[in-house]
C-alpha cells in the first residue's frame, strides 16, 4: 500500500511540470508586453526599452524563461546594471520555491499571500457543498434503488437529468430572482419580512472591518451558492448510487450472505455498503475536481470571494503573476484531488492487490 | 426441444446498426428529443429568413422601445436593453451557440479518433507521451484554462470553435485509444496484416469503424459539455463578446436588468437548459440503441 501510495506520488510531478509548462506558454502569448505594462510611460525611449526587456528577460528564449519562471535565477549571474553583461546574482526564487512574482495590481504582494487568503473562501464553499451534494444524493440514490419503479425512483430520475441540464449560472440568477425579489415580494402583505431579500444575496460576510466573523454566525451567506452548487452534485451522485445499489443488492454474494445467516447490519455494512459505496471513492475526485472549475462561475453569482473570483479579477486587469498562480493552484488542487480519489480507491477497493 | 420453423431459420442476421435505427425508431423520448434539436438548429438557422419575415434585426437598436415585455406588438419576445429585438438575438445566438459546440464537437471528435488510433495502435513512447499530455491537460480545471486562453486570445467564432477543440479531444482519445489497444490482436487485423496492408489503413479502414458507435455516443457527450462550456464562458464575459449575441453573454447581460426586465433572463438560459437536456436524451438513448447487452 504504501508502495502504491508513493508511486502514485511520484506520477504526479510530471504532470505537475507539464502543467505549468501549459500555463506558462498561454501566458506568453498574452497582448501586451511585460515592458510595457512595467513602463507605462509611452513616452519610453527606444533604447531605455531595450534595456529594460533585457533586464526582464524577454529577449531570451522559451524555454530559458520558463526554467527561471520555475526555479528561480538566483542561483546565476543576471545583468542588472544593463550593460550586456552578467554582473550579480539573481533575486527571483522561482514558483517551485513558492515565488510567483509580483502582483501588479497590489502592488509588491506575493501572488501566493493573496491566494492563500482567498483559498479558505473557496474550500469553506466547496466542502459545504459536497457535504450537502454527496448526502442528500447518496440518501436520495439508495431509497431510489430500495424503492425501485415506484413513484420516487421515477420521479429522481427526472429530477436528476434535469438538475444536470440546467446551468449553475443560470440557476444562481432565478435564485437570486426568486429568494431576491419574487418571494419577499410575496411574503410582505402578510407580515413576514420587509421585502428585503430573505438570503443574503451574494458576499461571504456582512461587509465588516477585521475579516469575517467565525462561520456559524455566517452560514446564512452559504445557503444559496451551496445550494445552487450542489444541484449537480445531487444529480450526478443519486443516480450513481443507484446504479451501484443495484448492482450490489442482485450481487450473488449478498444472497450468499443472507443464506449464511448473517446479521442484517453484517450483511449490509460489510456486504452491501462497503461494495455500493466503491464509487464514491472512484468518483469523488473527478466531483471534486468540478467543483474547483465551476468555482469561478459561482463566485462570480455569488461575488464570493474565492479564488475563481480572484483569477476573473486579475485576468480583467492583466494581473498575470495573479492569474498565473491561480491557475497553478488550481491546477495542484486538482491533482491532489484525484491523488485521494485514487488512493481511497485503492484502499476502499479489497480487489485491488499491490 | 424448441422447433426452427424455416422462415425462422433464414431471417437475416441483423446488424449493429440496423438493430440501432429499429431501436431507435421506436424509443419515443429520444424521437422527440431530436424532434426539438433539430426544431431549434433550423430555427436558428432560418434566423436571417425570420428575421426578415418579422422586420426585425439582431443588432438594430429601437431606443424608443426598450424593455418591451413578451408579446409586444413587433416584438413577439419584447426587448433589450437597448431596444434590440430579443427574439431574433435568440435565434442568432443559438446560431453560434449551436455552431460553435457542433463544429468543436466534430473538430475534436476528428482529433481524438486520430490521436487515439495512433496512441493504442503503436504504444510504446508515443503512447505513453500522450498519455502524460492527455493526464496533465485534464489536471488543469477545465473552465480556468478556458478563461485563460480565451482571455489571452480573445477569439472569433471560428478560432472559438479550434479553442474548444483543442481542448475537448481527450475523452475521446481515451475511448479510441482503449478499443484499438484491444481491437489490434484480432484475428480479421491480423489477417489484413498478413494480406500487407499498411498501418493507416488498417487504423482508419479496420479498427475506427468499429468503434463508431462508441463516437456516435460521444459526439452527444461532447456536444452536452461544448454548449455548457460556451454559454458559461460567454457568461463570465470571456468568450464571444457583444455585439454578437451568444446565450450566454446574453444572460451576462441581463444580469444589469434582473430587476427591469426579467424576460432576458429567463428566456436565454431556458433555451440552454432545454438543448442540453434534449441532447442528454439523445445521448441516452443512442447508448441504449446501440447497447449489445440490451435484448429487444
Amino acid at each position: 500500500m504504501q508502495k502504491y501510495i508513493i508511486r502514485r506520488v511520484i506520477q504526479a510531478i510530471p504532470t505537475l511540470l507539464g502543467i505549468t509548462l501549459i500555463v506558462y506558454f498561454i501566458m506568453l502569448l498574452a497582448p501586451g508586453d511585460p515592458v510595457s505594462l512595467l513602463a507605462f510611460d509611452p513616452k519610453i525611449r527606444p533604447d531605455e526599452r531595450e534595456r529594460l526587456a533585457s533586464q526582464l528577460g524577454v529577449n531570451d528564449p522559451f524555454f530559458v524563461q520558463y526554467l527561471r519562471w520555475l526555479i528561480g535565477d538566483d542561483w546565476m549571474m543576471v545583468d542588472t546594471n544593463y550593460d550586456g553583461e552578467a554582473d550579480a546574482w539573481g533575486d527571483n526564487y522561482g514558483i517551485l520555491r513558492g515565488d510567483f512574482g509580483s502582483s501588479f495590481k497590489f502592488r509588491g504582494s506575493n501572488p501566493l499571500t493573496l491566494i492563500g487568503e482567498r483559498l479558505g473562501a473557496t474550500i469553506e464553499l466547496n466542502i459545504a457543498v459536497l457535504l450537502v451534494g454527496l448526502s442528500s444524493g447518496i440518501t436520495i440514490g439508495v431509497l431510489a434503488a430500495v424503492y425501485r419503479g415506484r413513484f420516487f425512483d421515477k420521479f429522481t430520475r427526472i429530477f436528476a437529468v434535469v438538475g444536470d441540464s440546467v446551468p449553475a449560472f443560470w440557476l444562481g440568477l432565478l435564485a437570486i430572482v426568486f429568494f431576491g425579489l419574487i418571494l419577499p415580494r410575496m411574503l410582505e402583505p402578510y407580515g413576514i419580512g420587509t421585502g428585503r431579500p430573505i438570503l443574503p444575496m451574494g458576499g461571504r460576510c456582512p461587509p465588516v472591518r477585521g475579516g469575517c466573523p467565525p462561520i456559524f454566525e455566517r452560514i446564512h451567506y452559504l445557503i444559496l451558492p451551496t445550494l445552487v452548487s450542489a444541484l449537480g452534485v445531487v444529480a450526478v451522485w443519486s443516480r450513481l448510487m443507484r446504479a451501484s445499489m443495484l448492482e450490489t443488492i442482485n450481487s450473488d454474494y449478498m444472497r450468499t450472505a443472507r443464506a449464511k445467516g448473517l446479521s442484517d447490519r453484517n450483511i449490509w455494512v460489510k456486504h452491501g455498503l462497503r461494495n455500493a459505496i466503491l464509487p464514491f471513492t472512484v468518483f469523488l475526485g473527478p466531483t471534486f475536481v468540478g467543483l474547483i472549475g465551476g468555482s469561478v462561475i459561482i463566485e462570480r453569482i455569488f461575488t464570493w470571494p474565492g479564488v475563481g473570483l480572484l483569477l476573473l479579477d486579475g485576468l480583467v486587469s492583466r494581473d498575470y503573476p495573479i492569474v498565473m498562480a491561480s491557475v497553478v493552484i488550481g491546477s495542484v488542487l486538482t491533482v491532489i484531488g484525484y491523488l485521494i480519489s485514487d488512493i481511497l480507491y485503492a484502499l476502499f477497493d479489497p480487489r485491488i492487490r499491490f | 426441444m424448441k422447433m426452427i420453423r424455416p422462415e425462422e431459420q433464414f431471417k437475416p442476421s441483423q446488424s449493429l446498426w440496423s438493430r440501432a435505427m429499429f431501436r431507435l425508431r421506436r424509443d419515443r423520448p429520444t424521437l422527440a428529443a431530436m424532434f426539438m434539436i433539430a426544431l431549434l438548429a433550423s430555427l436558428a438557422v432560418l434566423a436571417p429568413l425570420i428575421g426578415d419575415l418579422l422586420d426585425v434585426d439582431p443588432y438594430e437598436q429601437e431606443l424608443r422601445n426598450k424593455y418591451l415585455e413578451v408579446g409586444a406588438p413587433g416584438h413577439p419576445l419584447g426587448t433589450d436593453e437597448l431596444g434590440r429585438d430579443h427574439l431574433s438575438r435568440l435565434l442568432y445566438g443559438g446560431q453560434i451557440s449551436l455552431g460553435i459546440a457542433f463544429a468543436a464537437a466534430i473538430l475534436s471528435l476528428c482529433i481524438g479518433v486520430a490521436v487515439g488510433a495512433f496512441a493504442g495502435f503503436y504504444g510504446g513512447f508515443l503512447d505513453d507521451f500522450i498519455l502524460w499530455f492527455i493526464t496533465t491537460l485534464n489536471s488543469i480545471p477545465g473552465l480556468f484554462l478556458l478563461i485563460i486562453i480565451t482571455a489571452v486570445l480573445s477569439p472569433s467564432p471560428p478560432a472559438m470553435v479550434l479553442v474548444f477543440a483543442i481542448i475537448g479531444w481527450t475523452g475521446t482519445t481515451r475511448l479510441v485509444r482503449a478499443e484499438t489497444y484491444s481491437l489490434k490482436q484480432r484475428d480479421y487485423v491480423i489477417a489484413a496484416q498478413a494480406m500487407g496492408a499498411s498501418d493507416l489503413r488498417i487504423m482508419f479502414a479496420h479498427i475506427v469503424p468499429n468503434v463508431f458507435s462508441l463516437l456516435i455516443i460521444s459526439l452527444s457527450q461532447a456536444m452536452v459539455g461544448l454548449i455548457l462550456a460556451e454559454s458559461a464562458l460567454s457568461f463570465i464575459g470571456f468568450g464571444i463578446q457583444a455585439p454578437t449575441p451568444t446565450w450566454g453573454n446574453m444572460l451576462n447581460n441581463a444580469l444589469d436588468y434582473m430587476r427591469r426586465a426579467p424576460h432576458l433572463m429567463i428566456l436565454p438560459g431556458l433555451l440552454i437548459s432545454m438543448t442540453v437536456f434534449c441532447i442528454y436524451l439523445i445521448g441516452d438513448g443512442l447508448r441504449d440503441a446501440f447497447d449489445p447487452k440490451i435484448a429487444d
